[in-house]
């Protein structure tokens, strides 16, 4: 199986997020989205500093929702991919 | 100083507008790279347009010593020398090899899965100081253009092999192109056709670069 590069893992992420009605709790991104906690971890911190996911903390738990950001990212995915892909960046 | 390349009269003026159009096409493709970095915000796509606006700014240097700086020698001949080192000439060639250089080192720096600052500013600086301090500038240039040149090449080698794609292809040799024409360059200071041949060998590749910019702006169209 290939491996997925970043950028496409970002997409998993926010896929797995816009199609739980934009909002999803850490545990289902990391059931979805096939990654370690720790990657995961990490990706989300990238996702908020990039303000394509906001995190929304209660007292009992923590959920992610996507960003018109982070839409337009999805929208547009396939424009970065084709890009990244002709010229050698993943 | 010897002279740094020969220019026949006759090639006076497609040289220019070669360099011209080298400059065009690096700052277009940098221009749709800062595009697409807008929406994804990836580091590796803002230093890939940073190198190409490097590298264009550098050939537009250079399209501008060729213009205002050549010396007119005998047999319909145009030579570049660095007699002086205070001169504007020698500060102008200084300034495009270092842009080009710098610009080289941040694409192949972008295509680097380890990112640090730190090794960023190492390279760069000794690249940097091995021009500036070379007795034979413009060799030093085009040696450290073909080192860095075929690290992004067998980059693009790799990746080509892995994902067998057309454009992807057209890349890798675009800038196999780029490569050959720097070995080239190495003897423009005997061979004036070494310098007609290597700006040849640069339009190709820039053609090909500019062909897989266009299917990737018309893809975005579909």
């Amino acid at each position: 199986m290939r491996k997925r590069n970043r950028l496409e893992v970002i997409k998993d992420i926010l896929e797995v997020i816009k199609n739980k009605s934009g909002r999803i709790k850490p545990t289902h991104i990391l059931y979805k989205s096939n990654l370690s906690y720790q990657m995961m971890e990490e990706y989300l911190g990238e996702l908020i500093q990039k303000g394509f996911i906001q995190e929304k903390k209660t007292e009992r738990s923590k959920t992610y929702i996507i960003t018109k950001k982070g839409i337009n990212y999805l929208q547009q995915y396939k424009m970065i991919s084709e890009f990244t892909t002709s010229f050698g960046l993943k | 100083m010897a002279h740094l390349y020969l220019v026949p009269q006759w090639f006076f003026g497609f040289d220019i507008a070669m360099e011209l159009v080298f400059a065009i096409i690096a700052m277009a493709l940098a221009f749709f790279t800062y595009r697409i970095y807008k929406v994804s915000e990836d580091e590796d796509v803002k230093l890939f347009g940073l190198a190409f606006v490097l590298i264009s700014i550098s050939y537009i240097v250079w399209a501008s010593i060729n213009l205002f700086m050549l010396d007119k020698l005998s047999d319909g001949i145009r030579e570049i020398s660095l007699n002086n080192l205070m001169s504007i000439n020698y500060i102008l060639t200084l300034v495009h090899m270092g842009l080009f250089i710098v610009g080289i080192i941040t694409l192949a720096y972008a295509h680097l899965e380890i990112k640090s600052a730190k090794a960023y500013y190492i390279l760069t600086g000794l690249a940097l100081i091995g021009l500036v301090s070379s007795s034979i500038p413009w060799i030093t240039y085009q040696l450290l253009a073909i080192f860095l040149l075929s690290t992004i090449v067998y980059h693009y080698a790799v990746d080509h092999s892995c994902y067998k794609n057309k454009k992807a292809r057209a890349i890798f040799i675009a800038f196999l192109l780029l490569l050959l024409s720097r070995i080239d360059f190495l003897f423009t200071a005997n061979s004036a056709f070494a310098y007609i041949f290597g700006h040849i060998l640069e339009l190709t590749a820039y053609s090909l670069i500019l062909v897989g910019l266009v299917a990737n702006i018309k893809g975005c169209k579909k």
